[in-house]
């Protein structure tokens, strides 16, 4: 495996069993981390972004269950060189739940319902320490305090003593983020960490993520609906459809030359100030089809404006190189 | 925090005053007095009631007095000597009648409190975090059966079946032999025999109703966002259950406490008279049909005295247990 590359999924198939039939909400997504990057993962409501997440620390909820692929993550510590595959263990396999909090750990959208409403901050920051390194709790109130300094908190000490419901919005996710760095993990997932919070908040968490970044030389995965906070944010981008990787590429690529239809019609749709106003925007046809009947072929073929019959509705389409570092699958572009 | 248990410490004194109000005016509602089914009674046993006696008697008790003095008289006694009046039925004072009975309800209600909790909470947890597995629909099956049957003809069952093959009287708190007897060993053995038909009669349809509750606001708790915060941090399974959402999914019972008390209480009424338990059900029955209402009232006093000492200490429990509350 590359030493540069932290996370490998490879083919990762994820489904939810419900009485209606399967759900694939994962169908074969292949993506790389890379070790101290940031990957934002693009897509809209179900196109799996949040599974693909969840499978990475094997908390799918019932009845969604990794199916097949593989997930390696790197360890490279010390004289420590070693890949784990993470499908292989089960959900509470203890080598899971060492890797869950310390080497990968997770923000999510809602600070409010993310943590206890009847624990006290310092409490539920405290037990990552407790739970990985059950021989440092005495450090932990220390540790605590510092980390909630680190993330911009003000006056910790009385901070640590309240109750989520007694912090505002942007102070709980920053307790958030504190919790989910206090061991320092090679990995943060953040799970639209900014969608329910207000435009300059979303700005102060944004740059405080960067910034912890610099500061711990993690990986960052960002999923987000949101391309304007991936142009911010991403280093590399994956682009999802129903449960596939439609795209890969480096950041600037994905605004400068999207080369999928979807992303193409997707960067069409964004309002911009340049344009003449009272000029419509510019939708996608159709709809998502319903995710327990998905169309063979290409996902997107329904929707897709360079539709090829007997191609698109048939095959799926591989990954295309196009650049360096640039894939996409469809096949517009395969020879 | 202190501020708030004192605002409730003050909030129990009109309320006991307005339940004293109300339940003396309503023992007075129905026409005619204790006097008067006296005299019906007399009379049906063929001997004259005469005018005199009646008189008499009625000033004897207070009766001709307006109701009002009455109510000032009766309450002043209880609070300046803790003197709940004379039950007019059993010549007695009402004090002697009610202490033990009331101490016998309390033990038996809060056994059986303690072992439907026992009972309900952790199949009520296991039922959440196990959703539609055999023991969950088992479970679901068994507590509306338990729920269904109605607890007089499960006690009677029992002491049909202790009588048919152990050749057991189930009835009453003691045997025979121990009625009259001194505390000792054998006795608290012979009692325990005795006691453990009313509690479960008592927990069985409470047990089925809990897990049920239990199970529901697991099941509630479990999809909140909370625990998968929990989860990604590296929680066992068990310990993340326990420490979040059964904790926040204990809250209903916690205000429910204050409902518990008076409700098996007075729940134990039927099952007291079919178990011929020394509870004060069957006397407050009894003191109801007579009008004997110094007797009536102050258990109904002492009913609601329990409410409200269940609300308190519920509000007490709420505050420790979850923080939002604290913070009216």
């Amino acid at each position: 495996m590359d030493p540069g590359i932290l996370i490998d999924i490879q083919h990762l198939h994820t489904n939810f069993y419900l009485r209606e039939g399967v759900v694939k909400a994962v169908n074969g997504a292949s993506l790389t981390i890379a070790k101290g990057r940031t990957l934002g993962v693009v897509g809209e409501s179900g196109c799996g972004k949040s599974v693909t997440a969840q499978s990475i620390l094997q908390i799918v909820p019932r009845p969604g269950r990794i199916e097949s692929g593989d997930i390696l993550l790197h360890i490279a510590e010390g004289d420590l060189d070693e890949t784990i595959n993470i499908t292989d263990l089960n959900p509470g396999d203890p080598l899971m739940r060492d890797i869950r909090g310390s080497r990968i750990s997770m923000i999510f959208q809602e600070p409010m319902t993310s943590f206890s409403p009847v624990h006290t901050v310092g409490n539920q920051l405290e037990e990552t320490i407790k739970l990985h390194q059950p021989e440092h709790r005495d450090e932990a109130p220390t540790r605590v305090l510092d980390m909630l300094r680190r993330v911009g908190i003000a006056n910790p000490e009385r901070n640590v003593e309240s109750y989520p419901h007694q912090l505002s919005g942007g102070m709980r996710q920053r307790a958030m983020i504190a919790m989910a760095l206090m061991l320092e993990p090679s990995l943060l997932i953040a799970d639209e960490p900014t969608t329910a919070l207000d435009v300059t908040t979303e700005a102060q968490i944004l740059a405080l993520m960067r910034d912890m970044q610099s500061e711990l030389h993690m990986a960052i995965m960002f999923i987000t609906h949101d391309l304007g906070v991936i142009a911010e944010m991403a280093d590399d981008v994956v682009v999802m459809y129903l449960g596939r990787v439609v795209e890969k590429a480096p950041v600037r690529a994905i605004f400068h030359s999207p080369k999928h239809p979807y992303l193409q019609a997707l960067l069409e749709s964004i309002p911009r100030i340049q344009k003449r106003t009272g000029a419509r925007l510019q939708a996608i046809e159709g709809i998502v089809p319903n995710p327990l009947d998905v169309p063979p072929g290409c996902p997107f073929h329904l929707r897709c404006p360079d539709f090829i019959p007997g191609v698109c509705d048939e095959v799926v389409p591989a990954d295309t190189t196009v650049d360096e570092g640039h894939t996409v699958a469809c096949h517009l572009y395969t020879d | 925090m202190w501020k708030f248990l004192l605002q409730r410490l003050l909030l129990f004194i009109p309320t006991f005053l307005v339940i004293s109000v109300i339940t003396f005016v309503l023992i007075q509602a129905p026409p005619g007095d204790y006097i008067s089914s006296y005299a019906t009674q007399l009379e049906a046993s063929g001997e004259e009631a005469s005018e005199a006696l009646l008189i008499a008697l009625r000033k004897r008790y207070g009766l001709d007095q307006p109701v009002y003095v009455q109510y000032v008289k009766w309450l002043w006694g209880i609070f300046t000597r803790l003197d709940f009046g004379h039950s007019m039925q059993w010549n007695r004072p009402v004090g002697d009648l009610i202490w033990d009975r009331l101490a016998w309800t309390v033990v038996i209600s809060f056994l059986t409190i303690i072992f439907t909790w026992i009972l309900a909470f952790p199949i009520g947890i296991y039922s959440a975090t196990h959703q539609y597995s055999g023991f969950d629909y088992s479970f679901t099956f068994l507590g509306f059966v338990g729920a269904g049957i109605p607890d007089f003809l499960l006690a009677l069952v029992l002491m049909w079946l202790g009588f048919a093959f152990f050749g057991l009287d189930m009835g009453g708190l003691f045997s025979e032999a121990f009625r009259d007897a001194p505390w000792s060993w054998a006795k608290f053995v012979d009692m325990l025999k005795h006691l453990w038909v009313p509690v479960v009669v008592l927990s069985v349809s409470s047990t089925a109703g809990l897990i049920r509750t239990m199970r529901a606001n697991l099941l509630d708790e479990l999809r909140k966002p909370y625990v998968i915060t929990a989860r990604a941090k590296g929680m066992t399974e068990w310990h993340l259950v326990l420490k979040y959402p059964v904790r926040v999914a204990l809250n209903p019972f916690i205000s429910g406490i204050a409902y518990v008390l008076p409700q098996l209480v007075s729940g134990t009424t039927i099952i007291s008279i079919v178990l011929s338990l020394p509870t004060t059900g069957p006397v407050q029955i009894r003191s109801l049909m007579s009008q004997d209402m110094y007797l009536a009232g102050s258990i109904f006093l002492l009913l609601a005295s329990l409410t409200i000492l269940g609300t308190f200490i519920s509000d007490i429990l709420l505050a420790v247990v979850d923080p939002r509350i604290r913070l009216e």
